[in-house]
């Protein structure tokens, strides 16, 4: 089950929120447990016992690591990165069904649990309720983001104030449930009628063949698969985040307009930023940071760099992206960063539009041989195939336009800025609301006419 | 602090309930079109936004089930254009109820007679009128204007074949649309010609073609497999009487990948092959004849090789050329 299953949204999501809402507060947690542990099992059951085996270890482990014991945090994070290597590597050779839905998120979630336990940054200590809650909390199990426990414990709606009067609290929940609403139907919009659309363009690129791509689209493919990765994982964040927002917890952000950013190290601030500030958390600063010199500044960020690559997964291609973020990173920082003020900022802000969406493609590729054919059509100086057809790019700008359009315009930050500052406006609720149907009616279509998506 | 209303959540709250009751109200109604439908394949409210994709008010009557009768594909004024309508190719839930059950047996025998009535091959000596070879038989290279008064009416594939094999594209017609389907071949606008972009029938009506291969089928792939033959059939025999001295070719239905039909077992080459032998029948050898592809980019368990192909269905760029080999191959 996914946040864009029509069934989520339309009972599994009602249901639960009429329950969590109407339980009394110190039943919450658990209708939220409930329905997190459903919402996995629906999902994977397979590795559903995994989900709890690691929950029940970390939770015993972890009271450990709360009195300070080293070694069973130490325990618990090896026993949590271990697993998550080894299913990466299952997952790699005998493909992705070996691989636990959300694997890479919880481990990391549970991981920081410990981490944040023996810093004694949790207090009071989490009861096994909470920390199941925390671990499975359907809204992120699946894809993140990636919430620390503290944020997790701070849910107001779990500890109602006894100041507060019912109206007030009424109201308050209102409030939560708007906002969640007005997230997830961005969200929604997002992912489904934006980066859908451009995963189908894409996937249209691919069947041509990589190696035969006029140069033209090879150039459109580059935009076309950076705007559809951005409005997924945003579309699927905001989602996520929105759900959260509905539970009573406050709103985790987990992309500020990276595309925005003036560097390749700044857009890696504002993209996927509770990835980014897990790996500075718990890898970058424990090993030293930028607080040792240049020598291990730059053997810190090539550790966090080859992680972060194989955390997206286990292959050639992922470490080819992994490196070149970091040779740009590097280059930033110790070469461009020092040119006189207009050129550094004009390059700076060339990387972040030109180089990291080039980045993607190896991102994108699942064989050296792939990408080495890509290359040669973005580039066409040294090999030219035959069978290119040089108006391939005719067809593919016509039928999708408006969802490269559409994203551009979304990569302007005043835009999607103002549409949540104005978020309660009337004019708002009349978009996203159409918004929403639109995307429902193109979901609803695809369950009726599974060729919908993938027309010959 | 001045409180706002909740219009997004009570938006959502009021539309839903309001598809739910207008899917509740249509379901033994106009929804009654959707058979498929069961409370647990999806939320009630997908029928109200199923009856907006095809016209249909939740208000409407329930549909009367027709029986259409099966034409007899030896007529040629046969209602190609009523089977388009009745049958529109978006409409996955209308065709197995709508399309006769069986195609008569003697189909390719009335196809064979209607033909030698309409478009004797003696009448027209200048046509060439090519035979495939056998295709075990020594391949044999054509001519490179062999093919200039070839049409190629197709999907997808055709698509990309008028795109990545220029030595075909430089000398044949290509009639080919993305998601073609033999429900809506003759309608489809995809026939460029002098009086601009026209439907595949009126450019049949107006230029004249000595050979037409057809490759369709793989949309269909999950649809009443009779229906699509009858069809397919119907198709024929309406290019027959648009264009009698053409020679007709039924290109096999290309093959999927393995890994496709993992993905999407609705694409599989246990159908494809079934359906292949069905069109097989539908030729006679005379002037309408079928031509298997398929030995040309098989690996060795007979499914589309994974290396010509990206998606498992279309050949990518550089194997396109195999496609015209094997009709080069078939062509005498």
């Amino acid at each position: 089950m996914s946040f864009s299953d029509l069934s989520f949204i339309f009972r599994f999501l009602p249901l639960f929120l009429v329950t969590y809402y109407i339980a009394p507060a110190y039943l919450r947690r658990f209708v939220l447990l409930c329905a997190s542990l459903l919402f996995y099992a629906l999902g994977d059951a397979h590795y559903f016992a995994l989900l709890i085996f690691l929950t029940i270890v970390n939770h015993l482990l972890g009271i450990q690591a709360a009195a300070h014991r080293r070694i069973f945090c130490a325990l618990a994070v090896i026993l949590d990165a271990e697993l998550l290597i080894a299913f990466k590597l299952l997952g790699t050779a005998l493909g992705a069904s070996f691989l636990p839905v959300g694997i890479s998120f919880y481990t990391f979630k549970m991981i920081s649990y410990q981490v944040d336990l023996y810093r004694g940054k949790v207090s009071p200590r989490p009861t096994p309720l909470d920390t199941a809650t925390y671990f499975t909390l359907f809204a992120q199990v699946t894809s993140g983001p990636i919430m620390r426990y503290p944020e997790y414990a701070a849910s107001v709606l779990w500890h109602p104030s006894a100041l507060m009067s019912a109206k007030d609290r009424r109201l308050f929940c209102l409030d939560r449930l708007e906002d969640g609403a007005f997230y997830f139907c961005t969200g929604l919009a997002f992912k489904v009628l934006i980066a859908d659309h451009l995963a189908m363009c894409w996937r249209q690129i691919g069947t041509i063949g990589y190696a035969h791509l006029s140069t033209p689209l090879a150039w459109i493919g580059v935009l076309c698969y950076a705007l559809n990765l951005y409005f997924d994982f945003w579309g699927f964040s905001l989602m996520a985040s929105g759900l959260t927002c509905a539970l009573g917890f406050s709103f985790i952000e987990n992309f500020h307009h990276p595309y925005a950013a003036k560097g390749v190290a700044d857009f890696y601030r504002r993209w996927h930023m509770t990835l980014g500030s897990w790996f500075r958390d718990y890898v970058y600063i424990p090993l030293g940071g930028s607080r040792k010199g240049a020598f291990f500044t730059i053997r810190n960020l090539l550790l966090v760099w080859i992680m972060t690559a194989l955390w997206h997964g286990i292959s050639v291609t992922f470490l080819i992206w992994g490196m070149v973020l970091f040779l740009l990173i590097v280059l930033e920082k110790y070469v461009t960063s020092r040119l006189p003020g207009i050129l550094s900022s004009c390059l700076m802000r060339l990387h972040v539009w030109v180089l990291v969406p080039l980045s993607w493609i190896p991102f994108a590729m699942n064989s050296f041989d792939h990408l080495g054919g890509y290359m040669h059509r973005l580039f066409p100086f040294a090999h030219l195939p035959a069978n290119v057809y040089a108006k391939d790019y005719v067809s593919v700008v016509q039928n999708y336009w408006p969802f490269l359009l559409a994203g551009l315009v979304f990569l302007i930050p005043a835009v999607y800025d103002t549409m949540e500052k104005k978020r309660r406006h009337p004019l708002t609720a009349i978009v996203l609301l159409a918004a929403f149907w639109c995307s429902v009616y193109s979901l609803a279509g695809t369950d009726a006419n599974p060729f919908m998506y993938f027309r010959f | 602090m001045k409180r706002h209303p909740h219009l997004i959540t009570l938006g959502l709250l009021i539309s839903s309930l309001g598809l739910t009751a207008a899917g509740a109200y249509g379901r033994t109604r106009a929804y009654a079109r959707y058979p498929e439908y069961t409370y647990t394949s999806a939320p009630l409210l997908t029928l109200p936004l199923q009856g907006i994709r095809d016209g249909v008010s939740f208000w409407d009557p329930a549909p009367e089930i027709t029986v259409v009768e099966t034409e007899p594909v030896t007529e040629p004024e046969a209602p190609q254009d009523e089977i388009s309508e009745e049958v529109p190719a978006d409409s996955s839930e209308a065709l197995p109820e709508e399309l006769p059950e069986d195609v008569p047996e003697e189909v390719p025998d009335e196809i064979s007679e209607e033909v030698t009535e309409t478009s004797p091959v003696d009448e027209t000596p200048d046509i060439p009128r090519d035979e495939p070879a056998p295709l075990a038989g020594a391949p044999h290279a054509a001519e490179d204007t062999y093919y200039a008064d070839a049409l190629f009416i197709g999907d997808s594939r055709t698509v990309g074949l008028s795109q990545y094999c220029p030595a075909l594209d430089a000398q044949a017609s290509f009639y080919c649309q993305v998601s073609l389907t033999v429900f809506g071949a003759l309608t489809a606008p995809c026939a460029t010609t002098a009086e601009g972009v026209v439907t595949i029938e009126r450019a049949l009506e107006t230029e004249h073609f000595g050979k037409v291969y057809l490759m369709i089928g793989i949309n269909e792939i999950g649809y009443d497999k009779d229906g699509f033959i009858e069809a397919y059939a119907q198709l024929i025999a309406k290019i027959r009487a648009l264009q009698p001295e053409a020679v007709i070719y039924i290109q096999s239905i290309m093959h999927v990948s393995s890994q496709k039909e993992i993905e999407q077992p609705v694409f599989n080459n246990a159908a494809v092959n079934e359906r292949n032998e069905a069109l097989r029948l539908l030729a006679n050898d005379t002037d309408i004849f079928y031509i298997d592809l398929n030995y040309k980019t098989d690996d060795a368990n007979g499914a589309l090789d994974a290396s010509l192909t990206f998606d498992g269905v279309h050949l990518t760029a550089g194997a396109y050329d195999l496609w015209y080999q094997a009709i080069k191959e078939q062509t005498r």
